[in-house]
């Protein structure tokens, strides 16, 4: 999993909680010293681990972990890449960029098979006037995130919309599918 | 701190700008313009990091894109040479060349097939359009011209135009040119291009035999013509009469086979350099250099001598007859390929019309013969439609009761040049034409009106017969005797008061089938006469066999008896024969009364000629013709069986 997911992790919870939390959390998940470069990849399960111990450090279930990551992470994310918010007018015009988005953050991927894992994770499949149909493939199953991700960035965009999962790996499907409808079309 | 001195720096700022210089010094490679290498950042700033990442995805981004676009190039590369491989594939299997035209240069350039298949070198650069056009044939040209700038000036879709070309060896070659225009955008044409097929085959060969056809011929005669120091020549049309004999009985392809190997055998036995040119129904034309008869005998000779044997086909031998037409060229005298092959044409028309194996030559009355043949036709033709069919009656009469026993319609011609014309002139053409039948039906509708006429039956009574001619053609019609009694029926007289005249010609193209159809005449009532008996080859075994009523003696037997004793004792042979095998009698050219006498004292029969009357028109014939008084009988001074010396003095 690309390093940028745990960094966001990382600063946020020494930030808030100090870094013997963020030690401890790395203990319980079994990480000695967890990866916090953001231009390679860890393997995922380090990084599920991370989110596993963090939900138990917290004492919340996931999905309001995902909840709060989603807040974390866009936090972060307009800290230092800001020119993606500037260059995307509306929530559908950013979710409709974070598939390249999140290529780009696996471009320092030496690996081809790390590289295009990262790449084909997310696949825009329909671009409607208000609507968007993305597919989501990744055995780690965070589809929770990404829903968390969809209404922060409605939300950070002031915007509202509904999303629907007609595919999910969690039910058996070989993929997740989201299928976003938004109520307020892009200038 | 001095404006030369750098800013003091922190020890971060150290390490950021060392990181961004390592970043930037590894960018470096992309100078060679491969963009498949990654940028290293050893540091744990983020927006080093960042930087990284996002120069790794610049330069994937450019690997990747680039790589695309040789993998399209890759493929495009592939498609056209694929595209040409197969275009090679189908120009090779049409034999086609390929030719384009730079409208700006004004040059041409011609690919290796064009220029190969007219045997010509490789072309080495592009020439003028001048160059292709002067290989084309002179006769061609302009159209080939034509379709070109036609389809320029866009009044046209495509070039398509097919011509005479001359290759390396100086013979003409049968190509088919097609092109199309490229334009630019305000549709001015920039270029032209297309292909050209070499249709050699299909237009200057013959299907069947695989030799040089007619066109093949037009070229070879046009070329010779217009050679300078003309030399003699002589042009041989040569056909083979019977080759329906080979398909008797054989399957198509045997006889196919057999048609081609005969006619290759005939290729070999003229001179290498004289081409066998095959032309419709079975006629062959060869051109040989010389005017002189015994030199074309002998290059011929072997030739006839080939088609002497029978050909073998399945076992079985077939015979083929032949004829042919010579038309020997003078040299000083101007003369068109056309009219040189229709001299080579009426000499071959002229043999047919003799006997098998004859070889006719061309010579000025076969040409005249010709032009009269022509001028006859027209004038039939002429005559059929503007209704100039004219009957002429001519009576034949009992000299011993002066009765008119019989009246013989005659054809004439109302034609406004020549005015009223015999059937000498024209009654050959019109058999061969096959125009005898309308003339005939024509003369009919007027003839048969004598039979009703009031005036005729006054001075005549009802029983003198009608009596019309047959030609060889009409007779063998196995429905004239239906035609015939319909036609009576429909003006209202009896057939029964018909006779028709028929030749010894006539019925002798087909004796057996005009046997029949002369035996129902005869049983219908239809009275039958032998015309003209006497001339030409007359067969006294026919008097035999053929079923008549009537022989009609000739003219000719008849003219001068009285000056010629000899002539006298064959005459009354001739009459006395017909007479024993009961046959009624006419005598022809009866023109003085010395000789109708001498016929009365024969008791010879009836008499036609102009002692009674000429032939009239028909009113002419009702109006001034009365019947004659009878003629005082002579003593008799012929015994009959037999003749005797005595009586023949």
């Amino acid at each position: 999993m690309i390093g940028l997911i745990q960094r966001v992790l990382i600063d946020r919870i020494e930030a808030d909680h100090g870094e013997d939390a963020m030690a401890s959390i790395a203990k319980q998940a079994g990480i000695d010293s967890p990866g916090r470069r953001i231009d390679t990849d860890y393997a995922d399960i380090e990084c599920l681990s991370l989110f596993e111990a963090t939900q138990r450090y917290l004492s919340i279930d996931h999905e309001a972990l995902m909840a709060r990551y989603a807040d974390w992470f866009i936090v972060w994310a307009k800290r230092h890449y800001p020119m993606f918010f500037t260059m995307a007018d509306s929530a559908q015009s950013f979710l409709a960029r974070q598939p390249c988005i999140h290529a780009s953050l696996g471009a320092s991927l030496h690996e081809p098979v790390a590289r295009d894992r990262v790449s084909d994770k997310f696949h825009i499949l329909q671009r409607g006037e208000r609507s968007l149909t993305v597919d989501y493939r990744s055995a780690n199953g965070l589809c929770a995130l990404y829903r968390a991700i969809v209404a922060r960035v409605l939300e950070e965009y002031q915007q509202s919309g509904t999303l629907s999962e007609t595919l999910c790996r969690h039910r058996g499907d070989d993929r997740c599918r989201f299928v976003l409808h938004f109520d307020e079309a892009p200038e | 701190m001095s404006l030369n001195e750098p800013p003091k720096v922190s020890e971060r700022e150290r390490h950021l700008i060392d990181q961004i210089d390592a970043i930037s010094n590894q960018l470096c490679q992309a100078v060679d313009g491969t963009f498949d290498f990654y940028v290293e950042a050893d540091s744990d700033e983020i927006a080093i990091q960042k930087l990284a990442q996002l120069n790794n995805f610049l330069l994937e981004t450019a690997h990747r894109t680039l790589g695309e676009l040789s993998d399209s190039h890759r493929q495009l590369e592939a498609r056209v040479v694929e595209r040409t491989q197969r275009l090679d594939l189908v120009l090779t299997a049409t034999n086609d060349g390929i030719w384009e035209w730079d409208l700006k240069s004004g040059l041409v350039t011609l690919s290796v097939r064009w220029t190969g298949m007219l045997g010509l070198p490789r072309p080495e650069e592009s020439r003028p359009l001048d160059d292709w056009l002067s290989l084309v044939h002179t006769e061609d040209r302009e159209a080939v011209e034509r379709a070109l700038y036609r389809h320029l000036d866009g009044l046209t879709k495509a070039v398509n135009v097919e011509y005479r070309i001359r290759d390396a060896r100086g013979t003409w070659r049968m190509v088919l040119c097609r092109g199309l225009c490229q334009r630019d955008e305000q549709g001015r044409p920039v270029r032209m291009a297309g292909t050209q097929t070499d249709t050699t085959e299909q237009r200057l060969s013959d299907s069947l035999t695989g030799l040089p056809n007619g066109h093949y011929l037009d070229l070879l005669l046009n070329e010779r013509l217009v050679e300078k120091s003309r030399q003699p020549m002589s042009l041989v049309k040569f056909q083979l009469l019977n080759v329906a004999s080979l398909f008797d009985g054989v399957a198509v392809e045997d006889a196919v086979k057999a048609l081609r190997s005969l006619v290759q055998r005939m290729r070999r036995q003229l001179p290498p350099n004289v081409s066998l040119v095959a032309l419709p129904e079975h006629t062959f034309a060869m051109i040989f250099e010389t005017a002189e008869v015994l030199a074309l005998e002998r290059l011929l000779e072997p030739l006839e001598k080939l088609l002497g044997q029978p050909v073998e086909i399945e076992g079985q031998q077939v015979w083929l007859s032949h004829i042919s037409g010579v038309a020997i060229l003078n040299p000083q005298e101007p003369i068109s390929a056309d009219e040189w092959r229709q001299q080579a044409r009426l000499a071959q028309a002229s043999a047919r019309a003799s006997d098998s194996g004859a070889r006719r030559y061309y010579s000025e009355a076969l040409r005249l013969g010709a032009r009269a043949n022509s001028r006859a036709e027209q004038m039939i033709r002429g005559a059929i439609a503007a209704n100039g069919v004219r009957c002429f009656l001519q009576p034949i009469v009992d000299p011993l009761s002066g009765q008119v026993r019989c009246v013989e319609a005659l054809m004439r011609l109302q034609d406004p040049v020549d005015g009223l014309v015999n059937p000498a002139v024209f009654i050959e053409v019109a058999e061969r034409t096959g125009l005898i039948t309308p003339l005939w039906e024509m003369l009919m509708d007027q003839a048969l009106k004598l039979l009703k006429d009031p005036a005729a039956a006054e001075r005549f009574g009802n029983e003198f017969l009608l009596s019309v001619n047959l030609s060889a053609r009409q007779l063998l019609d196995s429905s004239l005797l239906e035609s015939i009694i319909l036609r009576c029926e429909r003006e209202g007289v009896s057939h029964r008061r018909l006779q028709i005249e028929v030749t010894e010609t006539a019925v002798l193209s087909e004796p057996a089938k005009a046997f029949r159809i002369l035996q129902r005449m005869r049983a219908a009532g239809v009275r039958v006469a032998l015309d003209d008996f006497g001339s030409g080859y007359s067969s006294l075994a026919q008097l035999t066999s053929m079923p008549l009523d009537t022989v009609k003696i000739d003219r000719q037997l008849v003219v001068g008896v009285n000056e010629s004793p000899r002539k006298r004792h064959v005459l009354a042979a001739v009459v006395a024969l017909c007479q024993r095998l009961e046959y009624d009698v006419v005598v022809e050219g009866i023109e003085d009364a010395a000789t109708l006498d001498l016929l009365c004292g024969w008791e010879a029969g009836d008499i036609q000629g102009y002692y009674y009357a000429r032939p009239m028109a028909f009113p002419d014939f009702i109006k001034t013709f009365t019947q004659p008084s009878p003629h005082p009988q002579p003593p008799r001074d012929v015994s009959w069986e037999p003749p005797t010396d005595a009586a023949l003095r």
